[in-house]
């Protein structure tokens, strides 16, 4: 065979080997979930590798009716970091079914995270994770933050940041975590997101500005959250004229008016 | 007092990334100006292990003066702070009151590590605060 084939059978196989794992990755698209919208946007950096290090999760919980939602990013490259992805989303999947809570849930992560690798490779990953149980007029949200953005909670216009201070994962055993309990009224959204927005940069190699995200949030006001996570997604490529090196992954939990 | 002191800019080639090493005494400063990332990575972590060698006292990874940084520069920090410990070194990060600070505190790290402050006859380069 001539080498151009080889060239074009590895690309084809690297594709294939990429989409199984984004799909694998990502949140299903729609879940049946009373009470609530949930909405996801994923944008890998490159579509030709099975280089993924962010991932969104949105499960149903051990209890009827609530819901959790995930989302997290790695730092690494290539098929590790896959891994990685992988492995954070399935010990979360496995441990808000045992029925934890959400500093447990992530408490456990940390712990699996520190077993299965240590520092010597330095895989740490930030995650956020919330515990959502809607109910005839809003819904309940406990929101756990290991060292990743702070989430944004949509009320109307109003943009309020989600403080909930902790610890990256997988460097330290004694981390610490701060469970923030707060409450969603019909129509208002909690939004999660990874570093791929806020290091988008433009032509100028600016970086995509967390100002203009809150615009843009406040700017979806009344909307749905699929067309929440569509619009900031929408956004950022718009900015992002350089097609910047980081995975971008939006998770938009909504609770239904 | 210095009894050997030495300061000197490593890569000053145009670069996204620009070196400075400062020896005195036994103390080695590695400071880091302009972006830290996975691509500019490998120099700064050339950069950190030639002063591990030669840090007979305490190593600084001076990340003050970086204008952008993402998790790449933790991982050096993390990895170089493990290396420490496990060969029974001294290490710390300066942070200044910037954009590197604020990465470090998101996730938790300001209680983890030894961090030490801006120096204040650095050179103006070296000080200069975030946006």
């Amino acid at each position: 065979m001539r080498p151009w084939r080889w060239t074009t059978r590895l690309y084809e196989q690297q594709r294939t080997v990429a989409e199984v794992l984004q799909r694998a990755l990502l949140p299903e698209t729609s879940p049946d979930a009373p009470g609530l919208l949930l909405a996801a946007r994923y944008r890998p950096h490159s579509v030709d590798l099975a280089d993924i290090t962010v991932g969104g999760d949105l499960v149903e919980g051990a209890v009827h009716g609530s819901w959790a939602v995930t989302i997290g990013d790695v730092c690494g490259k290539g098929a590790p970091a896959a891994a990685l992805t992988a492995m954070i989303r399935h010990t979360v999947r496995a441990e808000v079914r045992h029925g934890h809570g959400p500093c447990d849930v992530v408490r456990r992560l940390n712990t699996a995270m520190l077993r299965d690798a240590g520092i010597a490779l330095a895989r740490f990953a930030t995650v956020v994770h919330a515990h959502v149980t809607a109910d005839p007029t809003g819904a309940d949200v406990s929101v756990v933050n290991a060292g990743h953005l702070p989430p944004f909670v949509l009320r109307g216009d109003r943009i309020d940041s989600v403080e909930a201070p902790g610890s990256l994962l997988g460097v330290y055993p004694d981390i610490s975590l701060t469970q923030v309990d707060l409450r969603l009224d019909g129509g208002d959204a909690l939004v999660l997101y990874t570093d791929g927005i806020t290091e988008a940069r433009d032509m100028a190699q600016q970086l995509y500005p967390e100002g203009r995200l809150r615009d843009v949030l406040s700017s979806c006001a009344g909307r749905p959250a699929d067309a929440i996570a569509g619009a900031v997604l929408a956004d950022v490529t718009a900015f992002d004229s350089c097609r910047s090196h980081d995975d971008i992954a939006i998770v938009v939990v909504q609770a239904a008016t | 007092m210095s009894e050997a002191f030495e300061d000197r800019e490593l890569d000053a080639d145009g670069s996204r990334l620009v070196v400075s090493r400062r020896a005195e005494g036994g103390d080695v400063t590695i400071g880091l100006r302009g972006e830290l990332d996975l691509a500019t990575l490998g120099q700064a972590e050339r950069a950190v292990q030639e002063a591990e060698q030669e840090a007979s006292g305490l190593l600084v990874v001076d990340l003050s003066a970086l204008d952008f940084m993402d998790s790449s520069g933790v991982r050096l920090v993390l990895i170089a702070d493990d290396r420490a410990r496990t060969e029974g070194r001294r290490m710390a990060v300066c942070l200044g009151e910037g954009a590197p600070r604020r990465v470090f505190a998101m996730l938790g790290l300001l209680d983890k590590l030894q961090i030490v402050p801006v120096r204040p006859d650095d050179p103006p380069d070296a000080t200069a605060q975030q946006p």
